[in-house]
Formats: structure tokens, sequence, C-alpha cells
């Protein structure tokens, strides 16, 4: 049970993928329907689109979980070592901020 | 995509019922949003927390609530990257490449997760592979 709830699960970054590319697809069709008559563009576009909507392997998904748990630590592990150079004993809101030009440099 | 064209179709006719009708789609993406927000939020805080601990340090609240929105727009980004790698490749699947090609820019984190990436490779081709291998042990190496 530990170990369900603390890592990143797949599954929750999947829908959270699927929630982006549908986002991304709907932008898009809006774009396209701006663009061409709407109608035709509804009636020929619509369905077939959605069909074909962007899907992921399960080992990419891991892949990200990893990336993102990375991520975290990474970001958590760095902010530590400043306050700790501080002499603080609970990362604050300004040792987070110190590091976090760096980091975002660097994913 | 149907209820989106719907929506296009009462846009035409009549204005009001549509400005309802988005504001409740709206609500619904926002509420969605949301939920998948509190999510990722419980891995993360669960994932800093250990990190924390292992360094000795607490997290406070509001870093931990900033940690949560990096996270959940770091994990968007990674979503819109990923997709825009696939279709470059004309694949509708994201494939563990495009995740690597998003972490390209580090080079530690890119071998790391290549490293994965081969394990999940490896104990994929292990499965139908054992077979041929014990069929190829008769024969000698050398």
């Amino acid at each position: 049970m530990e170990h369900l709830t603390s890592t990143f699960q797949p599954e929750t970054l999947q829908e959270i993928f699927k929630f982006v590319w549908a986002q991304t697809a709907k932008k898009r069709s809006k774009e396209d329907s701006d663009e061409a008559d709407p109608e035709v563009a509804a009636a020929g576009a619509g369905p077939s689109k959605k069909s074909r909507g962007t899907n992921i392997n399960s080992d990419a998904l891991k892949l990200s979980c990893e990336y993102l748990r990375l991520f975290v630590t990474e970001a958590v592990e760095r902010a530590a070592l400043v306050a700790e150079a501080e002499g603080c004993t609970t990362i604050e809101g300004t040792h987070f901020e110190r590091i976090l030009p760096q980091l975002l440099l660097d994913f | 995509m149907e209820s989106g064209a719907g929506g296009e179709r009462t846009r035409d006719s009549d204005g009001d019922c549509d400005m309802e009708e988005y504001g409740q789609l709206q609500q619904q993406l926002h509420s969605s949003k949301m939920r998948l927000h509190d999510r990722l939020q419980v891995a993360t805080i669960a994932t800093a927390e250990r990190t924390a601990h292992k360094c000795g340090m607490k997290v406070s609240s509001r870093v931990m609530s900033a940690l949560t929105d990096l996270t959940f727009k770091f994990a968007e980004r990674l979503a819109v990257d990923a997709e825009l790698f696939a279709q470059h490749a004309g694949r509708k699947k994201v494939d563990t490449d495009d995740v690597l090609l998003v972490a390209r820019r580090n080079e530690d984190v890119l071998a790391s997760l290549r490293l994965l990436a081969q394990s999940f490779a490896k104990s994929k081709e292990k499965g139908p592979e054992k077979k041929r291998k014990k069929a190829v042990a008769d024969v000698p190496d050398t």
C-alpha cells in the first residue's frame, strides 16, 4: 500500500496526457474549422480525428513517471542543500526560489 | 468531437444557449483538471517527503503546493512535446524514444532514462526469446 501511494502512477500520468492531448486536438480542430467552411470541417474531420487521437506506449508512460520522479527528487535535494547552508531544517519558499531557475534550465 | 460539432451549430442559431453551454463545458474541464491535479499532488508530496526525509529536512506546505503546480505544468509540457515528437516521426503512439527526446537537454537524466528504457526493452524481449535461447543453448558458444 505504501508503495502504491509513494510513486507516480502511470494511470494518473496517462490521464493527464490524454487530457492535454484532447485539449490540443480540440484547439487544432477549431482552428481548422475557422479557416475552412465550418460545416464541412465538422462533418469531415470530426469522428475520424477522435478515433485517431494520440496514444501512448506503456513503457513510455513508465519512463515519463520516472522523469517526473527525478524532477521532484532533484528539486527537493537542491532546495535541501540551500536550506542546509542557511542552517534551516525546513525548506522554505526562499530556498526553493533560489534553485528554481537552474532547475528549470536543467529539465 | 461530435459534441463540439453540436456546439458549433447552436452558436449559429442561438448565442445565449451556447454561452451557457460553454460555461458548463469550461467548468467540467476545470474540475477534471483539478481532479488530475490532486492525484498528482499525492504522488508529488509522497516523493518529495521521502527525499526530504533522506536529507533530514522538512518541506513547508507552500513549497509543496508550488512544487505540485510545477510538476503538473511539467507533465503538461511533457505531454505536448512527446506528442509533437511522435507526430514528427509519423506515429500516433508515443514511444519511449519520444520521451527520451524530451529529456535530451540534460545528459545525466537522459543517461538514466535511457538505461531504464533499455531494461524495459530487454524484459520485453526476454518473454518470447527465452524459448529460443533454450533451443540455441545446445550449440556451444565457442
